[in-house]
């Protein structure tokens, strides 16, 4: 954690003066982003990432007509394994776009906001394999991990509680809406609406 | 499983075009609500209209005065849309408050108002009365596959040649013209009317002669009907034969560009729309023995379930089986009962048979005339009436609960013994009597001689108006029940289901019939009798219409659950069916919207009877 921050302001420094400057900038609004990848496995060095999608957090709004998607297109290689997990056919691909660009217009929609993800660090690590060599830094965004978020909920209304941790196990609990599992956008939508209640409801 | 995306396949949503709905879906967010938050507070000015995912919403008119229960106006729940009227508005008259944790789409106000403004079907759908809702659910419930006969159009299936002839021709040539071209009708041209054409049938031509004195040498000219009602030939045939319902006449001019094409018949259209009809009223008339009309009987329920199945409008459901029914009770009656029987009572149906209004046939009601004069032999008059009763049973008409049956001496008496019975019911004004009152007001002759009937219903109609005191008492009962305007709101109620009789049925039917009675109404259907209503300027058209799609909506949800039942208890006995519940989780939206609105018109009907008849709320 300590590095991370470290690197940032060593980023922030870097690109004082770079078009990624306002990335770097301290948030003032009151949006969070809630931000889900689809990957071919779990391997952050040799697989790769399959879609991106992320949604907007305002109050107790999410912004779902202007999320974010995006398929990466990776040429010829979607595993077998991988199609039975998410459900991607190639034929889902079919307009899919450059990693480049998915990452370019995924920074362009966050901004400078916070990011929310459920195992989030997992997510980044493979963002980062992309966004290092294209930017040359790590997404500097302030990170919200969501079970962080549901730990805290749920032992500050029980001090004595174990929280089970599991994606499935806090969604059951909190009895939301689950909304398209395993895909990139459905994912990052069921985190929205789970973080959502947990900052709304008493 | 929940989507996460607006489901835009039914109305209003799937009125948008790609280009509106692409406008409408970036737009949407989803909101989230705790139990017991303002959704949008009294007052405030929406943020948008919302679309439930997960929860229940309730709306509270907090202007009208006494607890939450009595402000609670509406429920919504899963699928249901709400706010649009305070988007349109600006502004909230009522708050919507999550009864539960809630989930909604969230349509904002500004894109919500430019679709309405830009998309006049779209707006059309808001601007709701319950009459344009009822189009609405009409249109996507047109049947899969198969004939459809809500959009066959009179061009490619009914239409007659039409027979036009001068107005100078005779009325003995124009019988003959029509005796030879096998009609009843002739177009008659009068170019020199106002009117291009003139009408003439049958009927017309034989009350000129018998009754206003005509000889066989007058023009027809003279008789002819100059308003003729006309359809156009591009038009649904449906609609052709709701005007000849509305209008209760048993033809339409067809006309193309102005031009007169053809004449369209009433039986010509209901032998249309089923084959099965017309040869059931022949195998009804042919049949000579109580064994030969139960083969005809048993055929009805299933031809009930075509109709429906084929999404024939309920009301001309209800008066195709209440005239097959009474077809089938006045064929049992003529071949049961001996000629001096038949030439001195009126066998009568009453309840919701007489007022047409009994689709599957759940028990029988139905009561006997005799004629002052007529000497029936105590034995041959029970004999006869107790077997007239258990054939009745055995053809399909299970027996009445309540005992209102020809069987029972109090349900058969001499025209003068009604006379005093019914003077009876109007002093004592028990509920027991009230009820009696209110089903022989329903009477409908079928059988025997006419004109005891007409003796006794001219008498009724002179002599039982009553006064207002009368009138107020007659009308209570349809503030016994309370309009059950919170649909999902109790669990326990829920997995009863609304009981569609109670709450919306039985207030409508009886709050007309009051009407009726202190209108000197004659009609005994209550669309005809909300007809005569208008007519007569004592009840607002607005009301009215609504009154009669109200009815539509409950009939038919009612014949669905019951038609569920018989299939339930594999049998068409309609003895078996138990009650009238529907279950409102299981409807979809729009029948929920429906129902919603249908409930609301009940209570605003009842809000203004209260007053037209002075009953004490």
């Amino acid at each position: 954690m300590l590095t991370r921050t470290l690197k940032r302001l060593a980023d922030r420094f870097k690109n004082r003066d770079s078009d990624f400057r306002g990335l770097f900038e301290p948030y003032a609004g009151s949006e969070i982003v809630s931000l889900d990848c689809e990957m071919t496995g779990l391997d952050t060095k040799n697989d790769h990432i399959v879609s991106i999608a992320a949604v907007k957090i305002d109050g107790n709004k999410i912004k779902t007509g202007e999320a974010f998607e995006a398929m990466i297109d990776h040429g010829d290689w979607l595993s077998e394994d991988a199609i039975r997990v998410h459900r991607i056919r190639k034929v889902d691909l079919t307009e899919a776009v450059g990693l480049e660009t998915a990452i370019m217009a995924m920074i362009e929609f966050i901004g400078n906001r916070p990011i929310l993800g459920y195992n989030i660090q997992f997510d980044l690590k493979f963002l980062d394999r992309y966004t290092k060599p294209l930017l040359g830094f790590s997404l500097p965004n302030q990170i919200v991990e969501f079970a962080d978020v549901y730990r805290k909920a749920i032992v500050s209304k029980r001090p004595d509680a174990v929280p089970h941790l599991g994606f499935e196990e806090i969604i059951e609990d909190l009895k939301v809406p689950v909304f398209g599992r395993h895909t990139a956008l459905g994912d990052a939508t069921t985190v929205a609406m789970a973080y959502v209640k947990l900052k709304r409801s008493r | 499983m929940v989507s996460e995306v607006l489901n835009t396949d039914i109305p209003p949503f799937d009125l948008l075009s790609d280009q509106e709905l692409e406008i409408l879906k970036q737009s949407l967010s989803i909101a989230y609500f705790d139990s017991g938050e303002d959704i949008i507070p009294a007052g405030g000015s929406p943020e948008g209209i919302y679309i439930i995912i997960k929860g229940q919403v309730e709306e509270y008119d907090e202007t009208i005065e006494g607890d939450r229960d009595a402000q609670r106006v509406a429920q919504y729940s899963e699928g249901d849309l709400f706010g649009s009227l305070a988007v349109l508005k600006g502004r909230a008259k009522d708050k919507y408050q999550a009864f539960e944790e809630c989930i909604c789409h969230l349509v904002p106000a500004k894109t919500f108002i430019d679709l309405v403004h830009d998309n006049p079907e779209f707006r059309h759908f808001f601007h709701k009365g319950l009459a344009t809702m009822e189009k609405q659910r009409s249109r996507i419930s047109v049947p899969q596959g198969g004939d459809d006969f809500s959009l066959v159009r009179i061009r490619d299936s009914v239409l007659r040649k039409p027979v036009i002839v001068s107005p100078t021709t005779s009325i003995a040539e124009a019988v003959g013209r029509m005796r030879q071209d096998h009609i009843d009708s002739v177009l008659v041209d009068c170019d020199t009317c106002d009117a291009k054409y003139g009408l003439v049938t049958g009927t017309d031509l034989l009350d000129a002669l018998a009754i206003d004195g005509k000889t066989p040498g007058c023009p027809v000219g003279d008789v002819a009907t100059r308003d003729l009602i006309t359809c156009a030939a591009n038009d649904f045939l449906f609609n052709a034969l709701i005007l000849m319902t509305r209008k209760h006449i048993k033809r339409v001019v067809i006309v193309d560009e102005g031009q007169v094409v053809g004449v369209s018949e009433l039986t010509d259209i209901l032998s249309y729309l089923t084959g099965q009809t017309h040869l059931m009223g022949v195998q009804i008339e042919k049949a000579k023995t109580v064994e030969e009309l139960k083969q005809a009987s048993k055929a009805l329920n299933a031809l009930i379930r075509t109709l429906n199945a084929k999404g024939v409008k309920i009301r001309f459901m209800m008066e195709l089986l209440a005239a097959l029914n009474g077809r089938l009770v006045a064929k049992l009656y003529e071949i049961t009962m001996p000629q001096h029987v038949l030439e001195n009572t009126a066998l009568t149906v009453l309840g919701s048979e007489g007022r047409w209004e009994q689709i599957v046939k759940t028990d029988q009601d139905n009561a006997l005339i005799i004629a002052d004069n007529f000497d029936w032999d105590d034995e041959e008059r029970t004999r006869l009436l107790n077997q007239f009763t258990e054939d009745l049973i055995s053809i399909g008409f299970p027996r009445c609960p309540g005992n209102i049956m020809v069987s029972n001496p109090e349900w058969s008496q001499k025209l003068s013994g009604w006379k005093r019975t019914m003077e009876g019911w109007t002093i004592s004004m028990s509920e027991e009597t009230q009820m009696k009152m209110a089903i022989s007001l329903d009477g409908h002759f079928v059988a025997g001689n006419k004109k005891l009937f007409e003796e006794m219903s001219l008498w009724a109609h002179e002599n039982l108006r009553g006064n207002d005191i009368f009138l107020a008492h007659f009308g209570q009962p349809v503030m016994n029940f309370g309009v059950p305007l919170t649909l999902f709101g109790n669990v326990k109620k829920d997995a009863e289901g609304l009981d569609i009789k109670k709450g919306g049925i039985f207030p409508l039917v009886h709050g007309v019939r009051a009407l009726a009675l202190k209108y000197r109404c004659r009609q005994t259907n209550t669309y005809r009798r909300i007809e005569e209503l208008i007519e007569k300027g004592a009840m607002h058209e607005r009301l009215g219409r609504n009154l009669e799609s109200a009815l539509s909506l409950f009939m038919q949800l009612r014949l669905e659950t019951q038609l569920e039942q018989l299939e339930e208890a594999g049998t068409d006995d309609g003895s078996k069916v138990t009650h009238n519940r529907i279950q409102v989780k299981n409807l979809n939206r729009l029948d929920r919207d429906l129902l919603r609105e249908a409930l609301h018109v009940i209570k605003e009907f009842k809000e203004w009877l209260a007053l037209e008849l002075h009953i004490r709320g």
